[in-house]
This record gives structure tokens, C-alpha cells and sequence, in this order.
């Protein structure tokens, strides 16, 4: 039993959406660089990590602006104030050399868009020798299409970013990952081994056996960095699902609220009856509050027809996610017997999706595995 | 914490549990067009006393397939002239023991209805037992114990003609378009079916013949098309061997599975006293379950 792939959107082009009147930017671990009442001009420095080694985090304003309120977690801007400037590049570019690229990287405030966010300045400190860049489009969760449409209609700023992380690393070999067919091919390990033919082994990156990889709307907000000196403040997401009247691609402003989008799209709140921040599968439930981050892919709106029941009717054995489980593994039944199992699972949820018993298989195997982690830690 | 995928594939349980049901309709309809009123009798029988067990065991009036599975598939195997309070009693065995013993549904480790059907044997052999061989011991009605001539029957009568056993074997045809229904909508591994099927027919050609062949049903030996549509193969192969619930896990553990019943059932067939090892094969095969599992996982597991 495949995944569906429900990739409506492929061919709805790129639309910037309205822009939202006020944002609210995810600062965890930051510290802000701006005070209540503040004016910031659009790709203002708004927090900045306390830099450790070489990690260092920082976020800018997507639009010109006044800052609302500042926690310790958020930043709430409130947008069209009159008299900021239009535009303001904080940063001058300096070149592409490796150093300039991570400086121009890490200055911008790139972090991995598939969902980790992983400061993109450290991926690219080559500390094992690396001859590979790959860019992961497979972009395996159902309905997303984001990575899709910026590659059909940004192939030369993608090439360019591959280069300059190419360059950055060192590299010989750049390679855009072919699409394929299987939900789980898009999780790194994998997708290295199928189309490089390099096994990854267990709890290692890629990077362990010479592999960068990076996703596709990364290396296109490092070509930005670097040639229009522009910092990450926007990303294109797909929105979409039965509740949503019209679905697409839209191009958002980082720290945009998922209420502002579906308002934009047409969405049918007596029909929808889940909210969905990221893919079907290993996305999160959302309200109308939840920000934008840079590593979401999509905004669904899910009716009650299109949403999973979870019921939890007995195991009838019947072996469906062990069949599933890209690992091999036996999800149905690992909670029971906690074992190394449970660290090796990658909870991508192929395994609930296909159970007939419509058990909370995820839910049961996270809950286990912490308490697996709690037991060998005590011992 | 990850909430889990917000979509699922929409094929659960209960639309597992109705698919099959609607598959066991063709050999339903046979058995009752077949012997009439004593069957229909039976399944109501049946029906009836297990949905009042469950409420019995449950406390709760409920309505589940997997229930009404149980009843249809134990009347299945009883004979056609069984007395009607045998079915109240194959069902308080089916849910009582088979099922709630062990947990309830979910838990049980072998199929509740193969299960009820092997304790009736043991508890009223006389209702299993052919009249004409009850001196040599040999109980059981099936064809597989019955001396039709020196000639071996056609195909085409094999497959559609009623032949003496269980209801199940009114019309053999049937149960395998049971079994084509429930491998077309992927409800069962088709491997269960194949290799069970295969290691029967293998072993009818490979085992030496005993005894109780040589004296009584010589053109058994050495013909697996016998074996495989006369006796209760083809509904142990499509609808019993195939219950999720008692199966392993694995669908490399499904192929030992399968031909581990079909051994039991051979041995059982040729030199045992019982004419049709198939419900036994299931038992055994069903209780080697746990085992399987833990080996075919070891090995299964070594994909890191």
C-alpha cells in the first residue's frame, strides 16, 4: 500500500501571497536585537544567537515595519508603517570564495528549509572531505509541491546555489536528486544510498561518507545571499486540502500566520476540520496563531473525510507496517518490547497511516522511546 | 511530540472483516442450496449463539464481522447432518474459549472457529464419524475417506459437484471464487494460499503411501488434485490459514507458516486415524506462530 502522492498543485505557479499586517518571527534561542515600539526596515537584523564556535543564528524582518512586542521566544512585527524605508540590505556581499560564501550564508541567516533547521553556514565547514552536493527534491510528504514549482521556475538560481555550495565545501560533483516514487526516498540516508549507491549507516550523515545534502529552497536563499544580498525572510509553501478554495503555491514572508494564508486562499472553516502546518505525514497540528517558520513546506486545511480517525481497535497482526516501514522494523509491536528499535525509527508515520486497526502507532512508539531513553540513561 | 500522520489509507478493520464476509456469500449459498433447510438452520444457529456469547463476554450488545466470520466459518466446517444445538456449541467454544481465553480479539493465538471445530471433534466424535467406518476407526466425512470406486472423478465434478464433508465442500468452485475475491482485494498474502497449496500437492506425490490409504482410498496416493479440492484445503488455504489475528507477522513468515500446515496436514492425512488434517495443520501451524516470529524477525532485522 503506497502513500498517495495528492501533488494537486504541481502546476499552479508561484504566487507572492497579500502581504500579512503583522508577523510573528520564532526567536528560540536568540536574542533580540529590538526593543517595543521599534521601527525596522524590511531585512533588518531583529535577533541574533550568542555565538558558540561557529554557531550563530540570525533573523531578519521580511517587511518594513513596527515591532509590537518582543518575548523570549517571539517577536511580533506589525507591518506598513509609514514611515520606514522600502528596503535595506544589512549586509554587503564580498565574493565567492568558500570563506565568503559561509560568511555571506551565515550573515543571512540561512537554516535548512526541509524542516531541521540547521544553520546551513555549519553544513558548509567541510569537515570530512565532501566530493557530492546533493539537493533533495523529492519532497516525499503528499500534497507539498513548493520544491516542485521553484525548481521548474528557478532552475538557473538553484544551479548557481548548488555551485557556491559546491565551492563552499570544496566539492566536485553536483547533483540535483531525481525524483522517486517512494515516500521514504526523500529521507537522506536513503536517498544517498539510491542514487549514489553509498550506504549511510545508522546514527551518521551523509556527510560521513562524502555527501552534502541540502534542500532545494536552501540553495536557492544562499544564491539570494550571495548574489542579491538578500537575508532569508521568505519562503514558497504549497497551500491546499478539500477545506481550501483556492490552493496553490505562494510565495510567504517567514513568521506569516496561518490565519492570514487561509484567509488569502479561501478557507471553508465549516468544512475543515484539521489544520495542518507542514506535510500530512510528519507535519503539525496548527491553529490560526502559528507562524510560518523557514522550515515549513505547506499550510494544508483537511476536511473531516480527508482526515486519519485515530481508534485504536486491537493489533490484528496483519503485518501492514512492518511492510511499511522503510526500516524494516515492526512498529505495531515495538512499544511492547523496547529496544535499540525504537532509536533507529524515523517516525515518518508510513506505519499508521496503512494500519487497518487505525492504531496511534507514532504516538505509542515516541512515548516508548523515551522511556527506553530514560531507562539507559539511569543505568 | 509528533502527532502522527493526519491522513490514513481508509482501509480498516471493519472493511477488512465486511470484504471477507461478503467473499464467504458464494459458499454460503451453496451449502444451503446444497442441504436445504438443515444447513440454514445451522448458520442461524451459529450466528445467534455467538453474538449472545459476545454480549456475554463483552456485557455489551455489539456488532462486529469478525464475530459473524467466526460463526459462518465454523458452520462451514461441520458436517452437513449435524443435530442444530451443535452449532450453540461450537460457538460458546468459538468466543468462549477460542477467543476470550486469550484476551479477546486481537489476542487469541489460535483461529476461535478452527479451534471450537477441533474440540467438537474430540468432544462428539460420533456426529464426524461416516457410519461405514466407524469399525476401522476411521472418523470423518470426507471424500478423502470415502471409497468412490476405482476411477478418480473429472475435474468439473470435482470443482462443482456437492461431494460428503463439511458444507464447505458443497460446491468447491465457490470457496475458490471466495478466495479470488479476497486476493484481489489484497485482504489476504498470497503466499499462504500458494505455498499451502504447493507443500499438499508436493507431499501427496512425495509421501509413501501407509496403511490406511493402501486399504482404504488407494487413489489418494500420488494425486494432489485430490487433496487439494476434495478435502477442506481450499477453505483452510483461502479463509482460515489467512486469519490476520493467528498468522505471523512477516511475509517471510507467512511461507513457513504455510508450508508447515501443509506438512502437519499431510502427515495427519496419511497416517493418522483422522481423514482431513487440514483443521489440525491450522492448530499447529497457529500455535508455531510466536516462534516464527521471533526467527523471522532476527532475521528480517539485519537490514542495518
Amino acid at each position: 500500500m503506497k502513500i498517495p502522492k495528492l501533488k494537486n498543485q504541481l502546476h499552479s505557479p508561484i504566487q507572492r501571497i497579500r502581504l500579512p499586517d503583522s508577523i510573528q518571527l520564532q526567536i528560540n534561542g536568540c536574542i533580540p536585537l529590538v526593543i517595543t515600539g521599534d521601527v525596522v526596515a524590511a531585512g533588518s537584523l531583529i535577533a541574533k544567537s550568542a555565538t558558540v564556535g561557529n554557531i550563530e543564528r540570525s533573523i531578519h524582518s521580511p517587511f518594513n515595519g513596527r515591532v509590537t512586542s518582543v518575548s523570549h521566544s517571539t517577536v511580533d512585527i506589525e507591518g506598513d508603517w509609514p514611515n520606514a524605508q522600502t528596503s535595506a540590505a544589512h549586509y554587503e556581499a564580498t565574493g565567492i570564495e568558500a570563506d565568503k560564501i559561509r560568511e555571506s550564508c551565515r550573515m543571512a541567516g540561512i537554516v535548512g528549509m526541509g524542516g531541521a533547521m540547521t544553520p546551513t553556514h555549519l553544513k558548509l565547514i567541510p569537515h570530512r572531505p565532501i566530493d557530492t552536493v546533493l539537493v533533495n527534491i523529492c519532497e516525499s510528504e503528499p500534497f507539498l509541491t513548493c520544491d516542485h514549482r521553484v525548481l521548474e521556475e528557478y532552475p538557473h538560481e538553484i544551479e548557481c546555489g548548488l555551485k557556491l555550495a559546491m565551492t563552499a565545501v570544496g566539492a566536485e560533483n553536483g547533483l540535483v536528486a531525481p525524483k522517486i516514487n517512494n515516500y521514504t526516498s526523500g529521507y537522506e540516508r536513503f536517498l544517498v544510498e539510491e542514487t549514489l549507491g553509498r550506504k549511510v549507516p545508522v546514527n551518521r550523515r551523509p556527510t560521513d561518507v562524502g555527501v552534502l545534502v541540502l534542500n532545494l529552497q536552501t540553495v536557492r536563499a544562499l544564491y539570494h545571499a550571495v548574489f542579491e544580498q538578500r537575508p532569508l525572510t521568505e519562503r514558497v509553501i504549497t497551500v491546499d486540502g478539500d477545506a481550501i478554495k483556492r490552493p496553490g503555491n505562494y510565495l510567504v514572508p517567514i513568521g506569516t500566520k496561518v490565519g492570514h494564508i487561509l484567509e488569502c486562499c479561501g478557507w471553508d472553516e465549516n468544512i475543515s476540520k484539521q489544520i495542518i502546518i507542514g506535510g500530512p505525514m510528519m507535519g503539525d497540528s496548527a491553529d490560526k496563531n502559528t507562524p510560518i517558520t523557514a522550515g515549513t513546506g505547506g499550510v494544508l486545511a483537511l476536511t473531516s473525510e480527508q482526515t486519519a480517525k485515530v481508534k485504536d481497535n486491537p493489533c490484528i497482526r496483519c503485518g501492514l507496517c512492518m511492510d511499511a516501514c522503510p526500516l524494516g522494523l515492526w512498529p505495531g509491536q515495538m512499544d511492547r518490547n523496547p529496544s535499540a528499535d525504537l532509536l533507529a525509527c524515523i517516525t515518518c508515520g508510513a506505519c499508521q497511516f496503512v494500519c487497518p486497526a487505525q492504531r496511534p502507532i507514532v504516538k505509542n512508539i515516541q512515548k516508548a522511546k523515551n522511556a527506553y531513553l530514560q531507562k539507559s540513561d539511569s543505568l | 511530540m509528533k502527532p502522527g500522520p493526519f491522513i490514513h489509507s481508509g482501509f480498516t478493520t471493519q472493511r477488512l472483516m465486511f470484504i471477507t464476509t461478503l467473499a464467504m456469500i458464494p459458499m454460503v449459498a451453496a451449502s444451503i442450496w446444497e442441504n436445504g433447510f438443515d444447513a440454514m438452520i445451522l448458520y442461524v444457529v451459529s450466528i445467534l449463539s455467538v453474538f449472545c456469547m459476545e454480549f456475554i463476554c463483552q456485557r455489551r450488545v455489539i456488532f462486529e464481522y469478525s464475530a459473524l466470520i467466526t460463526a459462518v466459518l465454523l458452520v462451514l466446517m461441520l458436517p452437513a447432518n449435524a443435530p442444530w444445538w451443535i452449532s450453540v456449541v461450537g460457538a460458546i467454544l468459538a468466543v468462549g474459549i477460542g477467543k476470550y481465553f486469550f484476551g479477546g480479539f486481537g489476542q487469541n493465538i489460535f483461529n476461535p472457529a478452527v479451534l471450537s471445530r477441533v474440540l467438537l471433534m474430540a468432544l462428539f466424535p460420533a456426529i464426524f464419524i461416516m457410519p461405514e467406518w466407524t469399525v476401522d476407526g476411521v472418523s470423518g466425512a470426507t471424500l478423502l475417506s470415502k471409497e468412490i470406486g476405482a476411477s478418480m472423478p473429472s475435474l468439473s465434478s470435482l470443482l462443482l459437484s456437492s461431494s460428503p464433508g463439511s458444507l464447505a465442500q458443497a460446491m468447491p468452485i465457490t470457496v475458490l471464487l471466495g478466495g479470488v475475491i479476497l486476493l484481489v482485494y489484497k485482504l489476504i498474502d498470497w503466499r499462504v494460499p500458494l505455498f499451502y497449496l504447493a507443500t499438499i500437492s508436493l507431499l501427496s506425490i512425495l509421501l509413501p503411501g501407509s496403511e490406511k490409504i493402501l486399504g482404504h482410498v488407494p487413489y489418494l496416493l500420488g494425486n494432489p488434485l485430490l487433496h487439494i479440492i476434495a478435502g477442506g484445503s481450499l477453505l483452510t488455504s483461502f479463509f482460515l490459514l489467512t486469519d490476520p489475528v493467528s498468522s505471523p507477522f512477516s511475509s517471510n513468515g507467512r511461507v513457513v507458516y504455510a508450508i508447515i500446515a501443509g506438512v502437519f496436514t499431510m502427515i495427519i492425512r496419511y497416517y493418522t486415524p483422522y481423514p482431513d488434517g487440514a483443521a489440525f495443520g491450522v492448530l499447529l501451524a497457529n500455535a508455531m506462530v510466536p516462534t516464527i516470529d521471533k526467527y523471522m524477525l532476527k532475521l528480517e532485522a539485519s537490514v542495518f
